[in-house]
């Protein structure tokens, strides 16, 4: 067993984050959002530390580089599509799970073209119409959909997209219950640091639960990817979900511990949690990514000790198995 | 490099398959644990146990020169989870193993180890452990029953409460205090006296547990021994910290939580998809919390064999299976409708399995270091004191 990422990996990390700081840190969100120039820095610095020469698809620890990569892209808010380029196509298009009700796309801009599937597998192609022009979500953009007639979308990239955006909300979680803790520990009122009072370290404690929980659940969802015996949707989807429930709550009360202070942009938490709403949202909201889940639950198990067999479950649906 | 790897290995697989054939061969169905009002049930667990004994897997966990089979890690993990989600048909014999057991062998004289280690490993004592009193609870250093020297040994008077099975227990360890009444953990001692020794009357507590699990112990003017004494007089809270040691990764819930969602799904057969959307949801909710819980387990195993300084880790790991443990005993009871109310001599579905579990579950957040006590220790570590 080993549930941590491998040793190079996490080194692979650490060279993503320093190369990051270097380029401009979380300021580099900040900056973009006035200058969508600041946006090419955090590219240049990604791609220097090799992200254009992983393919996730090729084996787990190549997906491993990815997921540690997205990991540290969302604890630093970088403001460009990284899952999206690291699944792009041979033609270099990036690659979006989209919903076909609302299509939006964070960092559209970043191509001309994308290649974008929902979660049932249809493709398309993908191209921006305007900005969503809010400010939650500054760089997310309103993309138009051509219905493609190849194949459905692999399940394989459908997967890896639900993971790897897991992983990058698990770093922006991450990063934001770092600022609280640290902030909490230099704040005082009442004559004491706010870390001595005991809601918010209770509070603090039950979010770390959360965030270690989601970073196994991550790491299981890729090492199903790969060595599963069946389809590894539901984990992926469990993933996914888990990082919609926790981080959104990571965020809301490591917001709330910096008082108003949470609310200013020169706060990183502030930036942070405008900038992942998108990954928060898409390409479906929590409960209706539940709803998915559930439904690949019911039709293909889920990994554990007491999953019915395959054959046992489709007698379940039939009533068989009474 | 080394991979990321979630599989426990062949042979802690293989040990899964040999318990749950011994399960299904050896207890009666709808078997719901040792403590219930049927003393028959108490008999199974007993006779369980001797025969994981006699397979050499009853003190798997322990090193060969004790009897044991040095077990890998994986390998114990395997009977925590089997036996937890089959309602722990080694009944109260856990409480010997996993820590007693252990504790003499690390503080144990020569002659406690030959008297009391046999017994425990053939699954034929049933011990239980004297630490809670009315006034010390989370605070356990407060402790005031107190042990007094008397000429060839101690007299030791006081009340312990909420001992689990301390009713069916032949042995007890006891904390008592042996220094001066604010000495805290500096004046605790341990003692290992025979529940039928005169002065100790047990009462049984009431409780939703079931008739025979919690009590209150009175000592009155016991008498104890010095080759009584665990450890050596006033360093009895290394003991203790010895035992939730071993008790720190606790018990497998999530793997009973796992094993009634799906029968549940099962039970209500075609049923389910005339259930409503948002209940089956948080049916996949919970079989997701099920697996968090247990990796966090396994994450916990896998580092306390790199560190011995795995408090983070393992009150994490708490706080997740305590709370997936209440949290699925309210989707089981909302899956089942009115069923869940049934009783088991009614026509409860499995055999009461599901209410049995509501029961045990709200226990799940206090027993063995409350909760809020678990975050303490998660937040004294990211927060400083
Ligand atoms: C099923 C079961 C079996 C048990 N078996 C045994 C046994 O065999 N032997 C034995 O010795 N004991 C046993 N116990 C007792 C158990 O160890 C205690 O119940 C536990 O340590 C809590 O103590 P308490 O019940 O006195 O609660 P208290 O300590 O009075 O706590 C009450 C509430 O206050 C909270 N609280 C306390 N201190 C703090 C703090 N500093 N900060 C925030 N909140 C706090 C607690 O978390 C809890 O919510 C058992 C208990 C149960 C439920």
């Amino acid at each position: 067993m080993r549930t941590t990422m491998p040793e190079p990996i996490l080194d692979f990390g650490r060279s993503v984050d320093s190369a990051l700081q270097r380029a401009g840190g979380i300021g580099l969100a900040r900056d973009a959002e006035a200058d969508y120039a600041a946006a090419d820095l955090a590219l240049k610095a990604l791609s220097q530390v090799g992200m254009y020469d992983i393919d996730p698809r090729d084996d787990l620890d190549s997906a491993a580089a990815a997921a540690e990569l997205c990991r540290v892209a969302g604890a630093q808010a970088a403001p460009c599509p990284v899952v999206g380029i690291i699944l792009r196509d041979p033609a270099d298009k990036p690659f979006a799970l989209v919903s076909d009700e609302c299509p939006i796309i964070d960092h559209a801009a970043a191509a001309p073209l994308w290649r974008a599937a929902t979660l049932s597998g249809d493709v398309y192609e993908a191209r921006v119409v305007q900005r969503t022009g809010s400010n939650l979500s500054p760089f997310a953009m309103k993309v138009g959909l051509t219905r493609l007639d190849d194949e459905p979308a692999s399940p394989q990239d459908v997967q890896l997209a639900l993971a790897l955006s897991a992983f990058q909300l698990l770093g922006t979680g991450q990063q934001a219950l770092e600022l609280a803790i640290k902030h909490t520990r230099e704040r005082e009122q009442f004559g004491r640091p706010l870390s001595g009072f005991q809601v918010i370290r209770h509070s603090v404690a039950d979010l770390s639960v959360g965030l270690e929980g989601l970073a196994l659940l991550c790491r299981f969802a890729l090492w199903q990817i790969f060595t599963g015996s069946s389809d590894a949707l539901p984990d992926a989807l469990a993933a996914k979900h888990e990082a919609q429930r926790v981080v959104r709550n990571v965020l809301r009360m490591s917001q709330q511990f910096h008082g108003a202070a949470g609310l200013a942009d020169e706060y990183d938490i502030s930036v942070l949690a405008r900038h992942a709403q998108p990954a928060l949202r898409l390409p479906t909201d929590m409960t209706t990514t539940l709803g998915h889940l559930r439904a690949a639950i019911e039709e293909r198990g889920f990994e554990g000790l007491y999953a019915p067999e395959h054959a046992h479950r489709a007698a379940l649906t039939t009533g068989e198995a009474r | 490099m080394t991979k990321l790897d979630f599989s426990m290995g062949d042979s802690a697989a293989a040990l899964r398959v040999r318990l749950r054939e011994m399960v299904g061969e050896h207890l009666p169905e709808g078997f719901l644990g040792a403590f219930t009002d049927d003393p028959k049930d108490l008999a199974t667990t007993q006779k369980f146990s001797r025969t994981l004994a006699r397979e050499g897997l009853l003190t798997l966990a322990w090193p060969r020169e004790y009897g044991g089979a040095d077990g890998s890690v994986w390998e114990q993990t395997v009977v925590r989870e089997e036996m937890w989600a089959h309602h722990e048909p080694r009944g109260a014999q856990y409480m010997g193993l996993n820590w007693v057991g252990p504790a003499i062998m690390a503080y144990g004289t020569a002659e406690q180890k030959n008297r009391h280690l046999p017994p425990i490993a053939a699954g034929e004592t049933i011990w239980c452990q004297g630490f809670s009193e009315p006034e010390s609870g989370s605070d356990l250093a407060s402790l005031q029953t107190r042990a007094v020297r008397i000429e060839g040994g101690w007299k030791i008077s006081g009340q312990k409460i909420w001992t689990s099975y301390a009713g069916m227990a032949a042995w007890c360890v006891l904390a008592a205090r042996t220094g001066d009444k604010d000495s805290r953990h500096r004046g605790i001692s341990l003692f290992l006296v025979p529940m039928d020794r005169p002065g100790i009357t047990v009462r049984p507590i009431r409780s939703m547990l079931g008739p025979h699990h919690l009590n209150e112990c009175f000592f009155d003017s016991v008498h104890a021994t010095d080759d009584e004494v665990l450890g050596a007089v006033n360093e009895g809270w290394a003991v203790i910290r010895h035992a939730l040691a071993h008790e720190r990764i606790g018990i497998a819930r999530y793997a009973r939580c796992e094993r009634l969602l799906w029968s549940a799904r099962s039970s209500i057969g075609e049923e389910w998809a005339g259930l409503p959307e948002s209940l089956r949801d948080r049916w996949a909710d919970a079989l997701v919390q099920t697996r968090v819980a247990r990796l966090l387990a396994y994450r916990t195993v896998e580092e306390q064999q790199l560190s011995d300084r795995v408090d983070r880790q393992a009150s994490q790991a708490r706080i997740a299976s305590t709370t997936c443990d209440q949290m699925v005993a309210e989707v089981l009871a909302e899956l089942l409708g009115g069923r869940s109310l049934l009783g088991p001599a009614g026509e409860a579905p499995l055999h009461g399995a599901f209410e049995d579990h509501w029961r045990y579950a709200q226990a799940a957040t206090v027993a063995s270091g409350t909760i809020e006590i678990q975050r303490e220790i998660v937040s004294r570590e990211l927060l400083g004191r």
